[in-house]
């Protein structure tokens, strides 16, 4: 069997950069000294839920052979952290790293109305004599 | 006087920490025929001026902990205003590297020095009790005292200062050191003395240049004096009050206030609150706030705080009038002209913890030298400042009476409410979100609670105090804008509980060590327990918002404007504007219409439109402002700066940084 839809997936592409990015603001903020939220357990909160929406992000791109039922539920689960992740981020007072979550969803969302519906990646046939 | 640890407070939200509470020591800053430094508007810096004398007051530099000696907190300096404060940059900052978060062997630092400008020179002492002298327009140090004072907190939970006091010769002679003083006190009750241009201790000023302020700690001796407030001065004299710990005695040292030669430290005359006759049962009512005077009238007003202990009076019974209350000296004799109790029979530890703001009111046709005087109730009451007789219309309001075995409470206490009231006659409400993330406990604990408004008294029961003794205003006080005389003062609303514990009861509760909010009052028959009505997440209990920064117009009374003010921060989430925040450290006030003021949770700094009280200009600091701010023009340059230092009573958070702002340099 192989894949239905050959067209790239640009949503789930940009949503893993989103996440990088968020993840990359996070880290940002823990460094600067000066922004107020530096060293908070609220941002070390939202680096690592940042992280996980990364690693989720990448799981999806780069492993086609993911079976729906774990596709689904990391999709779920993105969505989540990126509503979590913006939330915090709002309460923070962090702006950058809202608009990169406001990005985010925007990719879910185009990840989930055009990239391609992935289907189990193609196994070669045994060969029969 | 005193300060106390609380539990937490805060409202952080989430909020747990330990609440500290404050109290404090002396005596303020000062002028003499001072200096005040450098001119308003624009102008280059100035030759010494004669003292500011009330109704030509200079208003332009800030040589004292109230900016002057009237504590009005007002500057004439007019380059920042509503228009540009948006383009504010930082000028310069230092970093002192004199805090601790007190998880090592030094306490945990306090930092609520207001910078003096004087001398052309900024000068603040750190937690640490060494004094920096700043290059007013670069942020150079130009040199670093060291009082190498011994960092423990005998009397105060933490290490802290509240800055430093300035005297300067009237007749300064040429080539002579110490024509030009600072002076910085230490938690051991030592005043240095230090000649302003070098840093070099002034070797006639008492031994060695310092002087040991325990040395008349006679009576109750229990702990040394803490001078954690800057002397107050006035022409060549030293007004020294001082801070101690007032919860755990009854009977403590007295409340005295040292009046020395500001050039030989040599004791000029005393002033007692409290009859010596009272001695063997009470204490404190001392003097642990800053100080103000009336230049024209030679006129020193005491803000004297609670007797000990603080929380049940039934110890000391009799009439101590000069107890809670505002008392006018004669500078020059220490004798009372006047004085007025602001509480009665106070055993709420409801300090007066700020002097008197001097300003003269317009009102019915006439001029009337006044004085405007906050407190931890958030009540106001304007006064004549020459007679002590009310402006506005003070009552005898009856209040509720006392069910403790022992205790005899005063029928009545005073009450204005022709400036609104800060703090509301009884709470607000309970929080729904508090009284649902605890299922119930809120509205449970109030039910078990005795509570019947202001001025309920602590019980066995347990009783519900708000205000409390967190404020209210704190002992920064208000500012006020003598010219416009529109009155601007930042206060907190926080609910605490008041628990009395019977002896027995005390000592098996803290049989294997005294645990945090536990206060032993020993010598009565009661111990005491003290916490925030929290949660136990550690969130408020009771309805925002937490702080507000009001402004009244002085000759009606009318209140102008009240805005909540700070964010609530926990964990680094803000809480919503509306909640506003509980606060510590004073507002400025500029001609131009401006209030500066730090003070707040969120560890940031603003500038308020004076009209309509909008916040127009906010910047991030390392820690909680809870120093009053200071401004000065030096070199035509106007320049705003904080010190952010932190305070637990806010949040586990220290700093270590002055930083000044002022606009960009060519326009």
């Amino acid at each position: 069997m192989t894949n239905s839809d050959a067209r790239p997936s640009y949503g789930i592409w940009a949503l893993t950069l989103a996440a990088i990015a968020g993840l990359g603001i996070a880290i940002y903020a823990d460094v600067d000294t000066d922004n107020g939220i530096h060293g908070t357990y609220g941002l070390w909160l939202v680096i690592a839920s940042s992280a996980l929406m990364v690693l989720a992000a990448l799981a999806l791109t780069i492993w086609p052979r993911m079976t729906r039922g774990l596709r689904g539920l990391l999709i779920v689960l993105i969505l989540l952290d990126i509503a979590g992740t913006g939330f915090a981020a709002y309460m923070l007072e962090a702006s950058w790293l809202v608009g990169a979550m406001a990005a985010a969803l925007l990719f879910w969302i185009v990840h989930m109305v055009a990239d391609p519906t992935p289907g189990p990646r193609h196994v070669a046939e045994p060969v029969r004599a | 006087m005193r300060k106390i640890a609380l539990s937490t407070l805060a409202l952080g939200l989430l909020a747990g920490s330990a609440l500290a509470q404050n109290a404090d020591a002396p005596a303020a800053p000062a002028a003499q025929q001072p200096p005040l430094a450098t001119a308003p508007a624009t102008p280059a810096p100035t030759p010494p001026q004669p003292a500011p004398v009330v109704g030509s007051m200079h208003y332009s530099g800030w040589y004292t902990f109230n900016g002057d000696l009237e504590n009005t907190k007002f500057s004439r300096a007019a380059q920042i205003t509503p228009d540009n404060v948006t383009r504010l940059v930082k000028a310069w900052e230092v970093h002192t590297g004199d805090m601790s978060d007190g998880t090592g062997k030094v306490p945990v630092s306090d930092w609520s020095a207001t910078p003096l400008f004087v001398n052309d020179t900024v000068y603040v002492s750190t937690p640490f009790y060494r004094v920096f002298a700043i290059a007013p327009d670069t942020g150079k140090v130009k040199w670093i005292y060291d009082t190498h004072a011994v960092l423990k907190a005998t009397t105060q939970p933490d290490l802290k200062t509240r800055g430093v006091a300035y005297w300067q010769s009237a007749i300064p002679e040429s080539g002579k050191a110490c024509q030009k003083i600072v002076y910085v006190g230490t938690m051991d009750a030592k005043l240095h003395a230090v000649d302003a241009d070098s840093g070099k201790p002034c070797q006639g000023f008492a031994k060695d240049g310092v002087l040991d302020v325990n040395q008349w700690n006679t009576t109750n001796a229990k702990w040394p004096l803490s001078l954690l407030q800057p002397p107050t001065v006035y022409k060549d004299t030293l007004f020294i009050g001082w801070a101690g710990r007032d919860w755990t005695d009854s009977a403590d040292p007295p409340g005295r206030v040292f009046a020395v030669d500001a050039q030989t430290g040599k004791l000029k005359w005393t002033f007692d609150a409290l009859p010596e006759d009272q001695n063997h049962q009470t204490g404190t009512s001392n003097v642990w706030a800053s100080m103000s005077i009336d230049q024209q009238h030679g006129i020193l007003y005491l803000p004297v705080s609670s007797p000990s202990p603080n929380f049940y009076g039934g110890n000391r019974k009799e009439a101590l009038p000069l107890a809670t209350s505002i008392t006018a000296l004669n500078a020059d004799t220490g004798k009372i002209i006047w004085h007025r109790q602001i509480v009665h029979h106070d055993v709420w530890d409801y300090d007066t913890n700020s002097p008197p703001v001097l300003v003269d009111i317009d009102k019915d046709g006439k001029k009337i030298p006044a004085l405007v005087q906050s407190d931890k109730m958030g009540i106001f009451f304007v006064l004549n400042r020459l007679t002590g007789e009310p402006v506005y219309p003070i009552e005898e309001r009856k209040v509720p009476q006392t069910d403790v075995a022992g205790e005899v409470t005063s029928p009545t206490q005073p009450y204005s409410d022709a400036l609104e009231p800060t703090v509301l006659d009884r709470i607000p409400g309970i929080s729904r979100l508090a009284d649902a993330a605890s299922f119930g406990a809120c509205s449970r604990e109030l039910k078990n609670l005795r509570y019947e408004g202001r001025y309920t008294p602590p019980s066995v029961k347990g009783s519900l105090a708000y205000p409390s003794t967190a404020g209210g205003v704190e002992w920064g006080g208000g500012a006020v804008d003598p010219e416009k005389e529109i009155y601007v003062v930042n206060s907190s609303a926080v609910a605490q509980i008041y628990r009395l514990i019977p002896r027995a009861e005390y000592e098996t509760i803290t049989r294997n060590g005294t645990p945090d909010g536990y206060y032993a009052q020993a010598g009565s028959p009661y111990g005491f327990y003290l916490h925030n009505f929290v949660n136990w997440l550690g969130m408020p209990c009771w309805d925002p918002p937490y702080g507000t920064l009001s402004a009244y117009d002085l000759k009606t009374g009318k209140l102008l404007w009240r805005k909540p003010f700070g964010q609530v921060q926990k964990w680094g989430f803000y809480m919503p504007e509306s909640w506003g925040s509980v606060t510590i450290g004073a507002p400025l006030v500029t001609k131009s219409g401006l209030i500066f003021i730090g003070g707040s949770m969120d560890a940031r700094v603003r500038a308020v439109d004076l009209k309509s009280g909008k916040v127009l200009w906010k910047a991030q600091v390392m820690a909680p402002a809870v120093a009053n701010p200071a401004t000065y023009t030096y070199k035509g340059r106007q320049y705003v700066v904080f010190v952010a230092g932190g305070n637990a009573i806010l949040k586990p958070q220290v700093g270590d940084q002055i930083v000044a702002y002022a606009l960009p340099q060519g326009g």
